[in-house]
């Protein structure tokens, strides 16, 4: 299960390194938020949930992607989505 | 006492309160204080006064991660607004901050291209020549695009999430709009009609009866007051044509110019190529400028237009001239905040062009010595009123009557009010066909008019004087004493620019009725009397014509003097009133 955990923070701290063009030095995890990460905002936001859409094959429902509070809510949300699936 | 509105956020805060403080109903209305929510490169942040923000009447705050940082002051009745950023990703969905560019303050304190692309910074970052990239960027849709009806989606959602933080919602408007017209020049600089429709719709939520507000044009303010792009239109970013084609924008161009920092225009492929080129030259030598030289920056030099409202127009007229906007950062002094300068503006002065008479700016040290110093004079003529007087019987009625309903008196009518003459018989005078004996003799008042236009043109570098005396029978110059037609000012504008640019500027440059669409002065039409347009033979003089009065009615010649009389009279009881 932890495993499981990590392999989708994994692939979401990818496609966030894409999307802000994050050097590998910059740390992610679970309680990373915008404020943390340059280029972060609700501008750049729109284009991260695009990559993570892509990034997972599903699609993250328009009442929930923007009121994320950090990370780990993302990754939380894309795992009640596959497991719904 | 005025109220004090303070507007809070970004860029977008800043134009609307340059907007406000430039307009001349809601600089009536309302004292505008700006406050940045941003560290800006070069500028940094200014900071309101305590005693400001104690007595802010209304706040117009943008929703952002900084809030508003003296809540805790406001006054309690201080109104408080929100409203959103206008922002938009959709038309370019690979935006990003450009890694291959650096501040160059003054000219590019945001850098060349700071709105960068995915695609493009990615392609450099594999190594690609710059053709191949720019091929790349405009075939390879289908390699890397991204299916932009989700996009539409999400971000319809993304707008609808931040509207819910504001009293103003603006993403309705964006939504239903921006397929029909511009609104946005980039993803972050939004065009006039956006700018517009978010102030109406502040304006709406701020203020419950302001009938000053009824008089309120905006758009003739944005168009008057700031270059054609308006005032956030400085850099223009290409959408990328598949973008265009899928959601089949009705003003996309593919042909359009695009501006970017600097002044400099390209065609779209040109902005892309010049933008690749940049970043490989920025990432290969850790400089930018190496691509678009230092001789093509001619924005950070100034020209410097300064003295009346006559001057103001010349200024806004020379933005819309491409050739010179290009060249200059074009700045109007007025005579009242000529101080108001910054040193760093005066310092870069290239050409000043000074109205005669206005308060000197030549002796200011901050003007470098190699600055090209022009002047040019006043346009009055007095020859076709010769009975032009300061109305004492006229009081400001703003906003529809700022200098009053007749501030162009008639010395022989307001006599005759001064001396209770009834109405019918000043009108009998007004309409004679006699030119009374007592009445000034014209060709004595063509003689010393003719020596103060010559007199003039020896003073000023631009000749205008021997214009006026060769052209005012011909051509209509003048709509009162001190109000040119646009015939004339575009002699004026002309001269000013062969005076500074000599042979650069040929005289169809500068398009004058493109960038001057209605009589810039024409909003009040002085009626010439019958006997002054046959003693100078005036070709062009018609006695049925309709004078045009502040642009709301329109008076024929009997009707002009009826009712200058008629308010002449009204003020002259109502003084008499409150005197007794």
């Amino acid at each position: 299960m932890e495993a499981e955990r990590d392999e989708v923070l994994e692939r979401v701290a990818a496609v966030m390194r894409r999307t802000f063009r994050l050097p590998e030095s910059v740390e992610i995890d679970r309680r990373t938020t915008s404020a943390d990460i340059a280029g972060w905002d609700s501008l750049s936001h729109a284009l991260l949930i695009m990559g993570i859409e892509k990034e997972f094959g599903l699609a993250l429902p328009f009442d929930r992607m923007y009121d994320l509070g950090n990370v780990g809510e993302l990754v939380d949300l894309i795992r009640s989505i596959q497991a719904a699936e | 006492m005025l109220k004090t509105l303070i507007v809070y956020g970004n860029c977008q805060a800043e134009a609307i309160s340059t907007i406000f403080r430039k307009d001349p109903v809601t600089e009536e209305c309302f004292r505008v204080l700006y406050l940045r929510s941003f560290d800006h490169p070069s500028d940094g942040r200014d900071e309101l006064r305590p005693e400001d923000v104690r007595d802010c009447g209304v706040l117009w705050e943008q929703h952002d991660p900084r809030p508003f940082p003296h809540r805790d002051a406001l006054p309690a009745d201080c109104l408080t607004v929100k409203f959103p950023a206008l922002d938009f990703n959709l038309l370019w969905p690979f935006n990003c901050p450009n890694p291959c560019d650096e501040p160059e303050p003054p000219v590019f304190p945001f850098g060349r291209f700071p709105y960068g692309d995915r695609i493009i910074i990615e392609s450099i970052g594999k190594g690609m020549a710059p053709k191949k990239i720019l091929n790349y960027y405009l075939t390879g849709w289908e390699r890397y695009g991204m299916d932009l009806d989700r996009l539409f989606k999400v971000e319809t959602a993304r707008l609808g999430a931040r509207d819910s933080h504001c009293d103003i919602k603006m993403s309705d408007f964006v939504l239903e709009n921006f397929r029909s017209e511009r609104l946005f020049w980039t993803n972050n600089h939004p065009t006039s009609a956006l700018l517009r429709e978010l102030i109406h719709r502040l304006l709406a939520a701020s203020v419950t009866h302001e009938p000053l507000l009824d008089e309120l044009d905006l758009d003739a303010t944005i168009s008057y007051r700031f270059a054609p792009e308006g005032p956030l239109g400085v850099v223009s970013v290409p959408v990328h044509p598949k973008i265009a084609g899928h959601f089949d924008l009705k003003w996309y161009n593919a042909a359009e110019r695009h501006q970017n920092f600097g002044g400099v225009t390209y065609s779209g492929g040109e902005y892309v190529e010049t933008m690749i080129r940049e970043a490989i030259s920025f990432r290969e030598t850790g400089k930018s400028g190496k691509v678009v030289p230092q001789t093509i920056q001619p924005r950070a030099k100034t020209l410097i237009v300064s003295g009346d409202v006559q001057a103001e127009a010349l200024a806004s007229l020379l933005r819309s001239v491409p050739r010179i906007a290009a060249k200059f950062e074009i700045v109007y002094a007025s005579n009242a905040d000529k101080r108001a300068i910054p040193n760093k503006k005066l310092a870069a002065c290239a050409v000043l062009c000074e109205q005669q008479d206005s308060d000197s700016l030549t002796m200011s040290k901050k003007l470098s010595q190699d600055c090209l110093r022009v002047t040019f004079p006043r346009l009055q003529l007095n020859l076709l009123w010769p009975f032009n007087c300061v109305n004492p019987y006229n009081e400001p009625e703003p906003p529809g009557f700022r200098f009053g309903r007749f501030p162009y008196g008639d010395s022989f009518v307001l006599n005759c009010v001064g001396r209770d003459v009834p109405p019918p018989e000043i009108m009998s005078y007004c309409l004679s066909v006699e030119w009374s004996q007592s009445w000034p003799d014209l060709d004595q008042l063509q003689q010393g008019e003719s020596t103060r236009l010559l007199a003039l043109d020896a003073q000023n570098t631009v000749k205008i004087g021997s214009y006026i005396l060769n052209h005012f029978r011909t051509e209509r110059l003048f709509w009162t004493v001190n109000n040119p037609t646009n015939k004339l000012f575009a002699e004026l504008l002309f001269q000013l620019l062969h005076a500074c640019f000599g042979s650069m500027i040929e005289r169809g440059a500068t398009d004058f009725e493109g960038i001057a669409a209605r009589e810039i002065f024409g909003t009040l039409n002085v009626p010439i009397h019958r006997n002054v347009a046959k003693h100078f033979g005036l070709s062009w003089y018609d006695p049925r014509e309709r004078h045009n009065y502040f642009d709301r009615e329109r008076l024929s010649y009997n009707q002009y003097f009826e009712e200058l009389i008629e308010s002449s009279y009204y003020f002259k009881r109502l003084r008499a009133q409150t005197a007794g």
